[in-house]
This record gives C-alpha cells, sequence and structure tokens, in this order.
C-alpha cells in the first residue's frame, strides 16, 4: 500500500473537515509509488491548496498530540524549572507552562 | 451562564467524574452564590473542586486531553494578540468560562476551563467563523487572564 497509516488517516480527516473530497483523496491514495511525509505535504499543498496550519492540525491529530500556535509561545527562565533545557533540546520538547499542576508542553514537529 | 454550568455538571456526571448527589448538592450551592451576585464564583466545577473537593479540576483537563483530543494551554506562558486583547467580550468569557485568544487561517483557538459543556462548546462555535481548537485550561487561569484584562481596560481608561 503506497501510502502509511498515518497518511491515510490525515487524508480522512481533510475529507471530514472538508478540506478534500472523497474522489480527491481516492486520486492521492492510489498513486502505486511510496509517497513520503514531504512529498504528500506538496502535493497536498499545490494539488488541493491545503494551508499549511490546517496540514498541521490534521497531522498532529493524526499522530495523537493536540495542535498549537509555537510562533506565539512565549519562553521565560521559569519554562525549564521543571524540565531542563538540555533535556528539551535533546527531546524537541518545549514546555510551555503549568495547567492543574501537569506541565503543558509542545513537542516539535519532528523531521528525524 | 446557568446553561453553561447545568450542561456542564451533567458532563461530569455522564463522564463519571463526579456522583450525582455531588452534582446536586453543587447545583443548589450556585444557587445561592448566583442569589449573592458573585459573578466570578459562579461555577459548578468550582464548588465541585474546591469547596465540595467531589472532584479534581486536573482530572477534568486530562480527561478532555485524553478522552477529546484537546490541548492545555497556560495563557501566562501566550503572546495573546493584541485584536482579541482589545475585542473581547468580558460577559461572555465569564459566562463560560473560556476565552478566544488567537487564530490561524480559519482556526480559532480557544481557552476553556467549560469545554466539556456542550452549551459552551455551541456558544463559541455560532459566535465565532470557523472551526475551534479548544484548549483546556484551569478556573484560576480563564479569572488570571480575564481580571488582568479588565484590570488594564480600566488603566487605559483613567490614563485617557
Amino acid at each position: 500500500m503506497p501510502l502509511g497509516k498515518v497518511q491515510t488517516h490525515i487524508l480522512e480527516r481533510l475529507v471530514e473537515m472538508g478540506r478534500l473530497t472523497e474522489d480527491q483523496s481516492a486520486e492521492i491514495a492510489a498513486t502505486p509509488e511510496e509517497v513520503t511525509g514531504n512529498a504528500l505535504d506538496k502535493v497536498l499543498a499545490e494539488n488541493h491548496g491545503i494551508m499549511p496550519f490546517t496540514l498541521l492540525v490534521e497531522k498532529s491529530r493524526a499522530l495523537g498530540f493536540a495542535p498549537c500556535n509555537v510562533a506565539r509561545c512565549r519562553v521565560k527562565p521559569a519554562s525549564f524549572e521543571r524540565l531542563p533545557q538540555d533535556f528539551c533540546e535533546e527531546h524537541l520538547v518545549l514546555p510551555v507552562g503549568e495547567v492543574g499542576g501537569g506541565i503543558v508542553d509542545r513537542v516539535c514537529q519532528s523531521v528525524r | 451562564m446557568m446553561r453553561a454550568n447545568r450542561l456542564m455538571g451533567a458532563a461530569l456526571v455522564e463522564h463519571d467524574l463526579v456522583k450525582i448527589e455531588d452534582l446536586d448538592g453543587a447545583n443548589e450551592r450556585l444557587l445561592e452564590i448566583v442569589a449573592q451576585g458573585q459573578a466570578r464564583q459562579n461555577t459548578v466545577l468550582g464548588i465541585l473542586a474546591y469547596e465540595m473537593k467531589a472532584v479534581r479540576e486536573e482530572d477534568v483537563l486530562q480527561y478532555h486531553v485524553d478522552q477529546q483530543g484537546g490541548g492545555a494551554i497556560d495563557l501566562r506562558y501566550y503572546e495573546v494578540p493584541e485584536e482579541y486583547q482589545k475585542g473581547i467580550d468580558t460577559g461572555a468569557c465569564w459566562a463560560t468560562w473560556s476565552v478566544p485568544f488567537d487564530r490561524k487561517e480559519d482556526f480559532h483557538f480557544v481557552a476553556s476551563a467549560y469545554s466539556l459543556s456542550p452549551a459552551v462548546q455551541k456558544y463559541w462555535e455560532t459566535q465565532l467563523d470557523g472551526p475551534i481548537l479548544w484548549f483546556g485550561t484551569s478556573l484560576e487561569g480563564i479569572a488570571d487572564y480575564l481580571g488582568k484584562h479588565e484590570s488594564d481596560s480600566v488603566a487605559d481608561k483613567t490614563s485617557t
């Protein structure tokens, strides 16, 4: 199967959101060769006009994360009190506050 | 406000976060508070969590994240765009324990301590044009944000 599970889920979500039609989704899924994540992003953006944040939202949902606009998150000295900065850099995690006794963090889009 | 609270209480029971008898007690207490006119204390969740200790607010947040796929937000660590700071309807925010705080493409970001309440979801879906991303936060987080917003507004009016 050319599309992976996460990629298929992204397409399903885009159809649910009305951003793609069933036919468009089926056409992409019918691609005979393996499709990398970047290649799928490109097809969705260039051929179907899917905006970058929309794609990020559906990608994060497919991976089980909640999307956020990290560009607006403030990093303060207190940000690294509970999770050390070197740990965060190693694991591509940004702590952005505490809610109800838990740490709120953002996981960077990983390409590794 | 009462509808937001009533459906929040019902959702807490429906999701097994609170017992029905505790909710009955909290609703009676809420009516007393409403009669006293303490608008900022008008929260069935606050009564259940902090007066009756019938539920932990963090468990409600965790439910939102785990079961509803929502995010969490600490507004102290977020640069809220000016348009969202100025155009805020504080009455609606207090009534729903929710704050719209950003927009990206056509997605609206709403921070809420009441995201489990269908009445709150419906209210903001009607107000905002486009899909909503819900971010769970604490009652204290909402109250701090709105309190700061109100004191900043008073300071602005005084200085002009």
